[in-house]
């Protein structure tokens, strides 16, 4: 088998005395989907801020992408090599138009001299196409209702071209409608561009119709994985997770 | 490389010419009437160039600075000491951008360690050291008595033109600017450090550029200046001249360039027509910056409230809201 694009390994993140993350071990493949699922306070979005380098790991922690060692990055360099990432809230600049916000991605992308603006323009066009914001584009980002500019943030990563894309609650807080919709237009980038996907997300429906595969954390610690069913069924999960009792 | 917006360029266009022509009529009407008017006036255009430097560091990356006004005396005794030594006007002028650009990286280095309000605390340490330190190191700057230029490099007719033109070309980069890629990294990285990292902006880096440019331009400042006055003291770089250039900054809307013209031209021009009312000046433009500030909320929710008000009365049960 080909090298992971993605290997973590013996990861572990502590704030003062509470461990965040314990040990996590994960890899990723090349266009693979990966949904990560946990209560509240289980760790996920610390694994995701490990990943970009926003929280310092325990020593003798390995994480590689493509190759290259993770952590000898800072954290902007990060997404020069491939690695996109939207946050719970809409992390956007208010000031500008949606659109000037997508915008921002694509300054990422080495440009060579012939390639042209009106290249990265009509991308951008179709991302928000792609994610039904089209109408959106030319306002003010306070004009543009809360789970649009959420979106806009997954236009603003994929405009960089990344060769994964980690997103954080990506379907937290809409409609069943517009579930589906992301649902859709996160498969259709995938087959399209290639993009490999970390997805943290509590709804495990809308998880198991893009996921292959599945991860489930508790108190910083990997407690099943495997396929969506695998996870969904493993008793640790349902205990932790999904709030039932071992009588049931 | 220009940034992709949904701006129109020919609207950009005509502001831009706008702006340049409107500029230069003023400063030919002031120039026209008289000694007085050309120096207030020439006042503003050195406030405006400082202003403009603060404009992108607390109007667009959101970084809070109260020691421009230490900056523009690094850029103001810098250009005496040079002017002293024989430089000319020119000379005198880079040096004191020199100056201020290289002070600013000084303070920059440890207070952008800092965010929020732990770095515009620190700034305020800067604003009131810096008039100290210049009077214990009295060898150089001559202490309490100051520096004299004389003869100035520069004409009072010339220096008021160099002003001018100066201002002119820094509003329009300014302008420029904001329309590249760095208007909108800025923007996210005011609003969101982590964001803007995951964008690829080194955001240390950033700040540390714009806020070597407000230095820069604080101390090109301070240059003109010291050349329109022929003469730096200390006293003048107090921690007021910081605070002004801040309600200059916040007055001008802290967004267009162009804003900080008209908050230049308020807080040059609120002290000279308080001069009888002695010291009073700083109070008035504090309650200037208050009214600024709140009236406008007032004005909004007043608004509401009468709409809630009439909603009231004229459809019966409570329909209004926020």
């Amino acid at each position: 088998m080909s090298e992971p694009l993605l290997e973590v390994r013996d990861v572990s993140v502590s704030f003062g005395g509470l461990q965040a993350l314990v040990e996590f071990e994960c890899e990723v493949q090349a266009s693979e989907i990966v949904g990560i699922i946990g209560p509240n306070g289980a760790g996920k979005t610390t694994l995701l801020n490990a990943l970009s380098r926003f929280v310092r790991v325990n020593r003798g922690a390995r994480i590689r992408f493509r190759g290259y060692d993770l952590l000898g990055c800072r954290a902007h360099k990060v997404p020069a090599l491939g690695i996109g990432r939207t946050f719970q809230g809409p992390e956007l600049s208010s000031r500008d138009t949606l659109l000037d916000n997508v915008l921002v991605g694509g300054y990422l992308r080495p440009r060579p001299p012939w390639s042209r603006r009106a290249d990265v323009r009509a991308e951008a066009d179709d991302l928000l196409r792609a994610f039904g914001m089209e109408r959106w584009a030319s306002l003010k980002v306070t004009e543009v209702p809360y789970p649009i500019q959420k979106r806009a943030q997954i236009c603003r990563a994929m405009l960089a071209r990344p060769r994964l894309l980690l997103l954080d609650e990506p379907a937290a807080g809409i409609t069943a409608e517009e579930k589906q919709q992301i649902a859709e237009a996160l498969v259709q980038l995938r087959q399209r561009t290639g993009v490999a996907l970390f997805v943290i997300e509590h709804d495990v429906g809308f998880l198991s119709s893009i996921c292959q595969r599945m991860i489930a954390l508790d108190f910083g610690r990997k407690i099943a994985s495997g396929s969506v069913s695998e996870v969904v069924n493993d008793p640790a999960v349902r205990r932790s997770y999904l709030g039932e009792s071992d009588d049931d | 490389m220009r940034r992709l917006t949904t701006d129109s360029s020919l609207r950009f266009r005509a502001l831009i010419v706008a702006e340049v022509v409107g500029l230069a009529a003023v400063a030919v009407a002031a120039d026209r009437s008289g000694d007085y008017y050309r120096y207030v006036f020439g006042l503003i255009a050195v406030y405006a160039i400082v202003c403009l430097g603060n404009n992108l560091l607390l109007g667009h990356a959101r970084l809070l600075s109260l020691c421009q006004g230490a900056l523009m005396a690094a850029g103001a005794y810098g250009g005496a000491l040079a002017a002293r030594a024989g430089a000319n006007a020119v000379e005198m002028l880079l040096m004191s951008a020199l100056v201020g650009a290289v002070a600013g990286m000084v303070v920059g280095i440890p207070a952008l360690r800092l965010s929020g309000h732990f770095f515009a605390a620190v700034t305020i340490l800067v604003a009131v050291a810096v008039p100290e330190v210049i009077l214990v190191a009295d060898r150089v700057t001559g202490g309490a008595t100051g520096l004299s230029i004389s003869p100035s490099p520069l004409s009072d007719a010339a220096s008021y033109w160099v002003a001018y033109g100066l201002l002119v070309v820094v509003l329009v980069t300014q302008e420029l600017m904001l329309r590249t890629r760095l208007g909108a990294e800025l923007h996210l990285l005011a609003e969101s450090e982590r964001a803007a990292a995951t964008a690829g902006i080194d955001v240390a880096r950033h700040k540390m550029a714009v806020f070597i440019y407000s230095g820069l331009l604080a101390g090109l400042g301070g240059g003109l200046l010291a050349v329109v006055s022929q003469y730096v003291v200390p006293s003048v770089f107090n921690v007021f001249l910081s605070i002004y250039i801040l309600v200059a900054v916040v007055l001008g809307g802290m967004n267009r360039p162009v804003g900080v013209l008209f908050g230049s031209a308020v807080v040059v021009f609120v002290p000279q027509y308080t001069v009888d009312l002695a010291g009073l000046a700083p109070f008035i433009l504090g309650l200037v910056l208050i009214a600024s500030i709140t009236i406008p909320r007032l004005w909004r929710r007043g608004l509401q409230a009468l709409a809630v008000w009439n909603g009231r009365h004229e459809v019966g049960p409570a329909s209004g809201g926020a």
